[in-house]
């Protein structure tokens, strides 16, 4: 036996062989790390034929009668549609339609349809094909239907001429058709329970794969405009979080990614090139017309000159979001000229303090209502700034932050004050904005807001084929709706960013609609 | 063979509690996914034929049986938004968070019990503050952060590792593990801190034994005395932090798979639970208790592999 007492007491071991085995494991496996390391980049080698693109939002479903906010971007690459936009202008150019009119009354709109084309599955794109598509779409259960609903009737004039018989006048419908009610889906797979996975139309690309994370497509061939389709494959990739987007274009990963404004220094420091464009994405404070205070027009004109958009802009933005008093900025043709520089546009917390007096609302006796918010950082920040800025007014409000799933209930239910929320005003047309908003029985019109002459300027906007023909009666109706103090109140439209890599060209934000890739290049940069 | 019967009737048992508890669960949050499907613009009409369509104004008994039957049948049925079925998502979702999860785990183990054990045996010195400190770091340092730093200095600033994604094992070994170099570690430094304090107090306690007293008379030092004495005794608390763990590891990959742009588990049950798609976030739920449960029951098992006494005990009880 050892002696050794004082061991036991302090245990010290002198374990030289096995903190030599406990060590082991761990530095093999620093020297694996290093021989993974120098296995190889990142997988940008096979960028040239495959064009990367990093998105916030997964493909919920690609069916485009079911369509959820975001999957439009997913669908556009299959399924053709019967008009399209023109990136840069917006302007309505032929689909699969090639010409279209629309009667005088609005409520004929005839279809001439482009002959020889194809479906993905060998199908024949022709007046019945169209015919079976919408009449799918216009089904109830079917997410499309809210848009098709002023189609009353199809009728198919001939192989080539389709005549759709409406309900009311629908120029709105020119646009409608740019986006999933014109997605034409093979007569062949209307049917097909697979659909939401397993898309077949008349578009560039079929899908090769599709997962939660990704999809992938692959140009087809039989595609009737292929000379157009520069990108032989388009990698959607879903990254919900906007730092990992960026991470992965620095790292090249990506090729191209959808940002935040407030990435853009960084991308323009990590040498990437930068595309920015506010669009018809509008910042709004919904307000709820049924409630005591906010019933009064004056009340609502001075909530809006309560609000400091420039400051919102700068300081929670990062100049990233341009401010508006009116739903479109100065880029679309219903903007009101000169809307903002009137007094009672801008913003002053003291006029609007005097006009909520002439209301009846003083310190002694404030306005006070709730600000609900969606749980997303911006919106509730926004939110925040809101809460104080109508302060500066004597307005006492209290926040209210509920999960995003519910916002779309509350909308319809009206069980809000005011709802801090985006607005796509322009999708899939400005009509269909204010004919849910502002007009007495609109879907999101819970407080039924209502002035005399607006379902005249609507209808009046949609017998017209065009936004230049629409833009008359749209101006009057945004001014008549300004005046009499409107219930949505526009904060400003966010820019949207898009890192690019050098080298990569053929990516653009388009003026309306969403994004194609079809026309990508990439460099020897990329 | 009785008390593996026992053991499994309990897991049925415990798998069963947790579907009703999130069948109930997520009826009761607000939010509805016929609203989610129909959009803003739809009528109340249009909401009212999706949820008939979808079975869900049957009464909750009605849809529970349904719900119930198929799960019998292994059938977790279908996504209320793209149809497809819940165990093909769950199946294409699963080899990336599983990866990642035996990434961390392994890390978690390596440097965990490495440490701890040296840590242990050198109490008080500066082996034992360091892994003290160290781990104290791991354990408060919010895994988001710890990602991000790693993806800064070793994808961005030495382009070494991918800084996104997932590469599966059919695109080869070496490519499947670079990508989980970052988010496995990311992972499991905290699990591997929680291991390193439990493998340090074990070390330190059975150190102490008069066992330990005895080998060491009987001239057992080193290696031979850390190996056939310490380290078996000391293993037991570690084995059970190690399967406790396990429910860590499914949670934490929610957070790692956002900061690595993963398209897991984790990031499922996230969607599934903003669009109240019921199907698949149950199916998850049902998962992640399988997981834990066969976790359990293998930690179970260990314990009497690592000390035959708990099975002696076990018997004469």
């Amino acid at each position: 036996m050892r002696p050794g007492p004082n061991r036991c007491q302090h245990p010290r071991i002198h374990p030289s062989r096995t903190l030599h085995r406990t060590w082991l494991a761990p530095v093999l496996g620093l020297a694996l790390a290093s021989s993974l390391a120098s296995c190889g980049s990142d997988g940008s080698t096979a960028a040239a034929t495959t064009f990367r693109w990093g998105y916030p939002s997964r493909a919920t479903t690609l069916d485009p009668h079911k369509a959820g906010q975001f999957d439009l971007i997913f669908q556009m690459p299959v399924y053709d549609t019967l008009i399209k936009n023109d990136p840069e202008s917006g302007a309505f150019v032929p689909g699969l339609a090639t010409e279209w009119k629309l009667a005088p009354d609005g409520k004929t709109l005839d279809l001439t349809l482009r002959q020889g084309v194809k479906f993905q599955d060998g199908a024949t794109f022709d007046a019945e094909a169209v015919r079976a598509s919408l009449e799918r779409g216009k089904r109830p259960e079917m997410n499309a239907a809210s848009d098709l609903e002023a189609i009353d009737r199809i009728e198919v004039v001939d192989p080539s001429h389709v005549r759709l018989h409406l309900s009311r006048p629908g120029g709105h419908l020119l646009s409608v058709l740019t986006n999933e009610g014109g997605m034409i889906i093979s007569p062949k797979a209307l049917n097909d329970p697979d659909l939401a996975h397993k898309p077949v139309g008349a578009g560039p690309y079929k899908v090769t794969a599709y997962s939660t994370r990704e999809v992938a497509y692959e140009t087809w061939d039989g595609y009737w405009n292929r000379p157009s389709v520069t990108m032989p494959r388009v990698k959607m990739i879903t990254m919900s979080d906007d730092s990992t987007r960026l991470r992965a274009l620095e790292s090249h990963q990506l090729d191209a990614a959808y940002l935040r404004p407030a990435q853009t220094p960084r991308l323009k420091s990590a040498g990437l090139n930068v595309l920015i464009k506010p669009r018809t994405l509008v910042y709004t404070v919904l307000l709820n017309t049924s409630r005591p205070g906010l019933k009064d027009g004056e009340v609502r004109k001075a909530l809006s000159q309560a609000i400091d958009r420039d400051g919102i802009d700068k300081n929670l933005a990062k100049d990233g979001c341009q401010p508006t008093v009116q739903p479109f900025i100065e880029a679309y043709s219903p903007h009101v000229p000169g809307l903002e520089a009137r007094p009672d546009a801008a913003y002053d917390p003291a006029r609007a303090k005097e006009s909520l007096a002439k209301a009846g609302y003083t310190d002694a006796k404030p306005l006070s209502f709730t600000i609900t918010a969606p749980n997303i950082t911006q919106y509730q920040v926004l939110a925040e700034a809101l809460q104080a800025q109508f302060g500066k007014a004597g307005v006492k409000t209290e926040l209210q932050v509920v999960d995003a799933a519910q916002v779309n209930p509350m909308m319809r239910s009206g069980k809000f004050d005011a709802l801090v929320i985006p607005i796509d005003v322009g999708r899939p047309d400005p009509t269909t904005f204010v004919a849910d908003h502002y007009l007495k029985n609109g879907p999101i019109n819970p407080g039924k807001f209502h002035l005399p002459g607006l379902d005249e300027l609507v209808d009046r906007a949609r017998r017209e084929s065009s936004p230049e023909g629409q833009q008359g009666p749209m101006r009057e109706l945004f001014q008549k709706v300004f005046e009499a103090g409107p219930p949505v109140i526009p904060i400003c439209a966010p820019d949207n960013v898009v890192g690019v890599q050098p080298g990569v060209t053929g990516i653009s934000i388009p003026q309306m609609g969403t994004f194609a890739f079809h026309g990508v290049r990439i460099g020897k940069k990329g | 063979m009785v008390r593996t019967a026992r053991r499994l009737a309990t897991a049925v048992l415990v798998i069963w509690l947790v579907h009703l508890l999130t069948f109930l669960l997520i009826r009761l949050v607000p939010g509805d996914p016929a609203q989610q499907l129909a959009g803003e613009r739809a009528t109340a009409e249009e909401v009212a034929l999706i949820r008939t369509a979808l079975g869900l104004d049957d009464p909750l008994p009605v849809q529970y049986g349904r719900s119930l039957g198929a799960l019998v049948r292994g059938d977790l049925g279908q996504s209320i938004f793209n149809g497809l079925p819940v165990v093909r998502m769950l199946a294409d979702a699963a080899p990336a968070t599983l990866s990642v999860a035996l990434v961390a785990l392994l890390f978690a183990s390596l440097f965990g019990v490495g440490a701890g054990v040296v840590a242990g045996l050198r109490q008080g010195g500066w082996a034992d503050r360091a892994v003290s400190t160290v781990a104290t770091v791991g354990i408060a340092l919010p895994s988001f952060w710890i990602g991000m730093v790693l993806v800064t200095f070793f994808a961005l600033v030495n382009p070494w590792f991918p800084a996104t994604g997932y590469a599966p094992l059919s695109e080869g070994g070496a490519t499947w593990l670079r990508h989980l170099v970052l988010p496995g570690t990311t992972l499991g430094l905290a699990v591997a801190a929680e291991i390193a304090r439990h493998t340090r107090g074990g070390v330190i306690d059975v150190l102490a034994k008069p066992y330990i007293r005895t080998a060491r008379a009987r001239g057992a030092t080193g290696v031979r005395l850390v190996r056939g004495h310490v380290l078996r005794n000391a293993a037991i608390p570690v084995v059970t932090v190690l399967g406790l763990q396990t429910g860590k590891l499914l949670g934490g990959t929610v957070i790692v798979e956002a900061v690595f742009g993963i398209s897991g588990l984790g990031s499922l049950a996230v969607n599934s639970a903003l669009e109240r798609d019921y199907p698949v976030l149950q199916g998850f739920v049902i998962f992640a208790a399988v997981v834990v449960v066969t976790a359990n029951l293998l930690v179970d098992v260990a314990y009497g592999r690592i000390n035959p006494k708990v099975n002696a005990r076990v018997r004469s009880s």
